[in-house]
């Protein structure tokens, strides 16, 4: 069952002479449930083909469907819906709210939405990721590991259609690059929920159940 | 109790609004002396109650738009079939609730899905473990045959026995791997994990290859602190990593080196399994962990293609993770994160 | 539609917003206040102008009861009190009128303390108190002056008074109160208790005596004459005179705001650059910013979410700068407010004190914050985080124009020029709103010339007017003996007198020819402009409307015979165009001609050269008709004057005429270098026996003039000042953004081998070229706007005394200023930003 499908994707930067092609003809569909590895050089529109999956970005042509929804259909207001409930991002750069406690941060998705967490699954997902003990730091007050655990926990806590994780350990030493990985995996198979991730390091997209390659802007097969 | 209690209220606030209608009425016939003052303040107010009127009209006709689009998400979940009024990303209570609704759905339908594929794959096991026994068993089948006949000389016959002993033995290995699988598959496999050694899990698991790589000539050296304390079940845990060095020891050539070094990180430790082998191709990283996956050059060698999927799944199951990263020709190394 | 309840968290992300950045948050409150402190000055000062014309027009009237009812009894005033449209009254019971001769021909009622209409009449005592003991009596200064009553409390009084039968007494009195009455001068009250007015005229208060005067307050305002005719109808009173408020003519209310209006103005100027400041100082951390919401877009901020935190921030912010804003605008109010408007007892700024401008203020500087702070969100509302992120950062780099592919420090500081261009766009937009403003300011400033106003309103060195003259508000009062022959003469003996020239008016009942009011009626009802005859534009003066209905149908009109020489002729000849006729100065002093003097308009609105009129029972012969400018003329005349035609003849003949009548007003011109030796005359004058003269020196009205040029722009300069601050600001906030968000660049320069003093001089040469970029964009504006626009705003101004003058000093000053700052404040940034070692700033960059 696919729960993402991408169909003819094409986006240009730029205009004339420096019109780069983020992407130039994208198909491709998301098996749910699975992790999806998206590796390529930098600069191979790797990163736009996320920010497309996840509402962030609107294509130039074609079509993105998620979970039965076509995305160009969407106004910016449904779009923030659609990305606080059916999308989960890692970023490198963590991108948490540094004005919000971890907890905070973690529950974000769920105030943006106006729910309440479920307790349970909260504590479940804070021992997964061994964040109980930090629950009142601020995020500048943790490593960057530490950091990018947070985020990964706020990914998961409105149970997402979809995790989308743009270099997750990009940022972190291989050490804890190595360690977030482990439990970003861990908790994607422990929730059943479908992962997508860009990385450009072969080791880790090997732990993938499928490996997509992209270069300029095109599916390498 | 609470159906009462918002009786009472109603109650309350229906005479609270007359008596305000009513000191209303009072203050404008006592302190407004002229006519036309008068009833402009009394419609006024009038219009203030009306409006109050129609606000909560309104609002009540909008909880009732609310039930009925939740109770037709319902049906249309009870149907199987999509709600006509779903409007998955309106930011409004409705589709909140319907969004909740149909996330409940699907996670039904997920298990439901779930135990279809659970039985799938069982039969797939079937029919594998079928496929795999097959040829030992025909061959049993021929050798008997042939053993039953009583010409047969004193050496061969020794011989033969030799060969199905051999087959058995192969046999039994492919019905303890299968046994093993079919636990991983389908659950019933209770991992018992327990604070325990690291080292004496490897050591267990190198005694089980000892003798192998001592025949190949292959050099076995552990760099793993003793102290290293690991929440793991042992057993299986050493099985895991058996099933990995026996790999290596199958995929490297004699006079070669393998090497296990245990680096005890923040919420995983790490075992390296280092070995000087064929190594593997970047794009078969992924095949090597699937089941009955036998690489094209190692085609020759003996195996089922079992081993790693079995390790894979014991280290997953305790919530642990394999990495493998390689050069062919230089060697591989197997990386087993086990959680701390 | 549900709306989903999720806006909570917004809250969370303001307070927490707060807590982090309190500087900046510090600064936009800051702002705030600085934009309230503005609106509450301009909204505080508009009104306050506003009601001081009002209140001018009261004190013109006497009181600020909307008709005064007067003659009436008890019961009639108890009746007229009963109306349905009578919000309330006030009522004064007269036991006599003072009629000690010193007095003269003012009115002073001798009348039982009423608190309510003192207040009404605007005559409370300033010292002391009223009456609360028998025998105690409280008096205005002019009455005490003209009695000889010393000012303290206790002084005995004696005063002659006449009971409405006629018959005089005289009582003794201790003082207990005075205030100063510059507002009905010709009508005055001396209070005293029941108890005194029950000894000295038992049975004053009978039913029968209509001693009351009522004055009342109506509900609505409007059409007074009207109301009161209605009133008396409706209440079956009959044969009660009446007079209504000036100040509620819509005429005169219309007019009043129209003047005002001016005040008001400077609140679009406070918008513009309050909007300006609140966004400038938001913008200082609009990179930051763009990101910190692409991110919370990211995870699902809706726009709603976006608009609900930005006007929370929006609305704390406001919310914290009001209270000291108030404060701070009342300061400024409280400073300038009491030079603004002048000729009062008390500071003007805490009279017309009204909570509405602090209401007003508030929502406007909370529509300006808002406005700020949301406008830019409806573009980043419609933008995917991606989009915004790609618009925090900049676009993707442009192909440079091909050059040879050197490098030279001039070439790099030009391209600096270019970066952050809104930013350089909005300092050099408010830097360019404030200099033209200052500018603006500056001409109307100095186009003003004192010489004018000086020849025009004090055209000799002093003038002296008679007591009942002396403030235009009074009016004058013929029988008064204030300057006499004696003065006259005396004053010519004087040494140091080069000139007297002196001027006597006489008011007298005439009856125009069928002819002469056909004349004088069409040309009033000839158009004024398209939208109104002359004769509607004079609905604010209604006495001068009556007088014209009263000669439409009976022919009688007011003509006031003026006696006048030497220096007043001449300014009648300078300053009043002829509409028919010459002058002709021997004809003139024959004493058989007059000049007959007419409304300020072209054409003839007087009987017209060669045409005759009889004057006191001698006939005159017209030697010309003109325009009359009567500024000259001190003191006001007679309400049934206030439509009137003047002739002009010799002082001779006027003697003739109305033989005994004594001075109006002296015009007095001396040898300027012995000024101090007839000022110190003019001071012993005005201490001595001579109390009922005014003196008004020349060097008063330079004085007034210099205040009044100032007050003319204040409004608009403190408004530009703070515009210039904020722009100087706006301009060092460019500087420094642009400065040290280029650390890692620099310190690449460096690690490539620019050495520190080439960096300086880029930075030097970086300042160069903003400063010119700012002269290029303000010196053309400013010059145009100052050569081109200026004249037609001096035109508009409508004032005779501007003369339009081309300054741009104001320019000059700021350019100075502005490159100084574009030097100064890179160079400081580069000292603070090459700290610590290249290699380190290098890796900053991440």
């Amino acid at each position: 069952m696919d729960i993402v499908t991408v169909q003819n994707l094409h986006k240009t930067f730029g205009k004339g002479e420096n019109a780069v092609h983020a992407l130039a003809g994208i198909d491709l569909s998301i098996e749910k449930g699975k992790f999806t590895a998206i590796i390529g050089a930098s600069g191979s529109g790797k990163t736009t083909l996320l920010n497309m999956m996840g509402g962030l970005d609107t294509p130039d042509e074609g079509e993105v469907v998620v979970d039965g929804v076509k995305l160009s259909g969407l106004k910016e207001k449904e779009l923030a819906v659609f990305r606080r409930s059916k999308v989960g991002f890692v970023y490198q750069s963590f991108n948490l709210v540094p004005t919000l406690t971890v907890k905070e941060n973690i529950l974000f998705p769920l105030s943006l939405a106006g729910s309440t967490p479920d307790p349970t699954f909260f504590a479940e997902i804070m021992e997964l990721l061994h964040l109980q003990d930090r629950l009142n730091a601020f995020p500048h007050e943790l490593s960057g590991g530490g950091q990018q655990r947070v985020a990964i926990a706020r990914a998961l806590i409105a149970k997402p259609a979809i995790v989308l994780a743009d270099e997750p350990t990009g940022n972190l030493d291989s050490k804890s690059g190595q360690n977030v990985l482990g439990l970003l995996k861990l908790s994607v198979e422990t929730y059943h929920q479908t992962l997508v991730m860009i990385t450009h390091n072969l080791e880790i997209a090997q732990m993938a159940d499928r490996v997509i390659r992209i270069e300029d802007g095109r599916i390498r097969a | 109790m609470k159906a009462r209690c918002a009786g009472v209220f109603y109650v309350l606030l229906g005479l609270m609004s007359v008596s305000l209608f009513g000191l209303l009425l009072w203050m404008l016939w006592e302190f407004v002396p002229r006519a036309s003052v008068r009833y402009g303040l009394l419609a006024v107010c009038g219009g203030i109650f009306l409006v109050a009127g129609l606000w909560i009209i309104l609002q009540r006709r909008q909880i009732g738009l609310f039930a009925d689009d939740v109770c037709e998400t319902i049906d249309a979940a009870i149907a199987g079939r999509q709600p006509e009024n779903f409007h998955p990303y309106e930011d409004s209570l409705t589709s909140k609730v319907q969004g909740k609704l149909m996330q409940y759905y699907d996670i039904m339908h997920e298990g439901r899905l779930q135990s279809q594929r659970d039985k799938e794959t069982l039969q797939s096991l079937v029919s594998d473990i079928s496929h795999q026994v097959k040829t030992p068993v025909a061959n049993l089948k021929l050798y008997t045959g042939i053993l039953q006949k009583p010409e047969l000389p004193e050496e061969k016959r020794v011989l033969f026995v030799a060969t199905m002993d051999e087959q058995i033995n192969k046999l039994d290995f492919l019905m303890q791997s299968l046994i093993k699988m079919s636990r991983l598959e389908t659950g019933t496999f209770v991992l018992t994990p327990a604070e325990a050694r690291l080292g004496d899990t490897i050591a267990q698991a190198m005694s089980t290859v000892w003798a192998k790589a001592e025949k190949k000539q292959i050099e076995l050296t552990v760099d793993c602190a003793p102290e290293i304390m690991v929440q793991h079940d042992s057993k299986w845990t050493a099985e895991a990593i058996g099933n990995i060095l026996d790999n290596a020891v199958k995929y490297t050539p004699a006079g070669g080196r393998i090497a296990i070094t245990v680096r005890p990180w923040q919420f995983y430790t790490r075992i390296d399994i280092t070995d000087t082998g064929i190594g593997i191709p970047e794009e078969h990283y992924n095949d090597v962990f699937q089941r009955f996956y036998r690489a094209q050059e190692v085609a020759a060698e003996e195996g089922v293609g079992l081993g790693l999927y079995l390790a894979n799944g014991i280290v997953t199951r305790q919530k642990g993770y394999i990495s493998v990263k390689s050069t062919v020709g230089v060697g591989t190394t197997f990386s087993v994160y086990l959680l701390s | 539609m549900l709306a989903n309840n999720n806006l909570k968290v917004c809250r969370t992300l303001v307070t927490r917003d707060f807590k982090f950045h309190p500087v900046k948050n510090t600064i936009l409150i800051l702002a705030a206040m600085l934009v309230t402190a503005l609106y509450t000055f301009v909204f505080l000062l508009g009104s306050s102008v506003e009601d001081g014309f009002l209140l001018n027009y009261q004190y013109t009237y006497g009181s600020t009861s909307h008709i005064l009812y007067t003659g009436l009894t008890d019961r009639q005033a108890d009746t007229i009190a009963g109306n349905a449209n009578v919000k309330s009254t006030v009522r004064l019971s007269t036991v006599g009128q003072v009629t000690d001769p010193m007095i003269g021909q003012r009115v002073v009622k001798l009348a039982v303390t009423d608190r309510d209409y003192a207040e009404s009449v605007l005559s409370v005592p300033t010292t002391g108190q009223l009456p609360t003991q028998p025998g105690e009596i409280a008096l205005d200064e002019f009455t005490m002056d003209s009695l000889g009553v010393l000012r303290e409390i206790g002084a005995p009084v004696t005063i002659q008074w006449t009971d409405p039968d006629g018959d005089t007494h005289t009582s003794q009195f201790s003082l207990c109160g005075w205030w100063l009455s510059s507002t009905n001068f010709t009508e005055a009250c001396a209070w005293i208790t029941e108890e005194t007015a029950q000894t000295l005229l038992p049975g004053y208060d009978d039913d029968a005596a209509a001693n009351v005067t009522l004055g009342v307050n109506l509900h609505q305002p409007k059409e007074l004459d009207v109301q009161a005719e209605e009133i008396l109808a409706e209440q079956g009173v009959a044969g009660v005179n009446f007079t209504t408020n000036l100040a509620y003519n819509d005429a005169k209310r219309e007019q009043a705001s129209g003047q005002a209006r001016p005040f008001y103005q400077p609140a679009l100027l406070v918008l513009l650059c309050g909007y300006l400041m609140v966004y400038s100082i938001i913008h200082v951390a609009a990179r930051r910013d763009l990101m910190y919401y692409a991110g919370l877009k990211s995870l699902g901020l809706t726009p709603r979410q976006l608009r609900r935190i930005l006007l929370e921030q929006g609305c704390i912010v406001s919310a914290a700068g009001f209270l000291p804003g108030w404060l701070l605008g009342f300061g400024i109010h409280f400073c300038i407010t009491s030079r603004v408007i002048t000729g009062m007892e008390e500071n003007p700024a805490l009279y017309f004190l009204t909570w509405q401008p602090f209401a007003v203020a508030a929502l406007c500087t909370l529509a300006t914050t808002l406005l700020a702070y949301l406008l830019p969100t409806i573009r980043l509302s419609r933008m995917t985080p991606a989009q915004t992120i790609l618009s925090a950062t900049g676009r993707l780099p442009k192909h440079g124009r091909s050059s040879d592919g050197r490098t030279t420090l001039s070439r790099l500081a030009l391209r600096s020029l270019g970066r952050s261009r809104w930013r350089t766009i909005l300092s050099a937009i408010s830097l360019l709103l404030a200099v033209v403003l200052l500018s603006g300011s500056w001409i109307i400033y100095s186009s003003i010339k004192q010489d004018l106003y000086l020849s025009v309103m004090s055209p000799w060195d002093y003038s002296l007017a008679d007591g009942s003259a002396y403030l235009s508000v009074q009016r004058y009062n013929e029988a008064n003996q204030g300057i006499t022959e004696q003065t006259v003469d005396e004053i010519r003996t004087r040494p140091e007198v080069t000139e007297v020239s002196s001027l006597k008016s006489h008011e007298i009942a005439l009856i125009a020819s069928d002819e002469l009011r056909q004349r004088i009626v069409d040309y009033y009802n000839q158009p004024y402009d398209e939208t109104m005859t002359l004769r509607e534009s004079q609905s604010g003066f209604p006495d001068w409307c009556a007088g014209v209905d009263r000669l439409e149908q009976t022919g009688e009109y007011t003509g006031l015979v003026i006696g006048l020489d030497g220096a007043y002729l001449n300014y009648v000849l300078t300053n009043s165009p002829f509409t028919s006729g010459e002058f002709d100065a021997e004809a003139f002093a024959s004493g058989e001609y007059v000049l007959a003097a007419g409304a300020y308009h072209d054409g003839i609105s007087t009987p017209a050269a060669g045409e005759t009129v009889e004057l006191g029972g001698r006939t005159f012969k017209i030697l010309g008709s003109v325009m009359h400018d009567d500024s000259y003329l001190s003191g006001s005349n007679s309400p049934e004057a206030a439509f009137s035609i003047a002739y002009l003849m010799p002082p001779e003949t006027f003697e003739e005429l109305f033989p005994g009548q004594s001075y109006r007003q002296l015009a007095v011109d001396i040898d300027p270098s012995v000024q101090d030796s007839f000022e110190e005359y003019l001071d012993q004058f005005e201490q001595g026996i001579n109390r009922g003269v005014g003196i008004i020196r020349r060097s008063e009205y330079a004085a007034n003039f210099e205040s009044a040029r100032l007050n003319e722009v204040l409004p608009t300069l403190v408004v530009a000042l703070v515009l210039l601050g904020i722009a100087l600001i706006n301009f060092v906030n460019m500087l420094v953004v642009k400065t040290v968000g280029r650390r890692n660049e620099f310190a690449v320069y460096e690690s490539l081998g620019m050495t520190q003093s080439q960096l300086r001089h880029l930075m030097i040469l970086e300042g160069v070229f903003h400063a010119v970029l700012m002269a290029v964009v303000l010196a053309p504006v400013t010059l145009l706007f100052a050569w081109f626009a200026m004249p037609s705003v001096v035109e508009a101004m409508g004032s005779w005394c501007a003369v339009y003058t081309f300054s741009l000093l104001p320019l000059w000053l700021v350019l100075p200023v502005i490159l100084l700052l574009a030097i100064i404040v890179p160079l400081a940034c580069l000292q603070f930003i090459t700290r610590g070692s290249i290699t380190q700033r290098m890796r900053r960059v991440e």
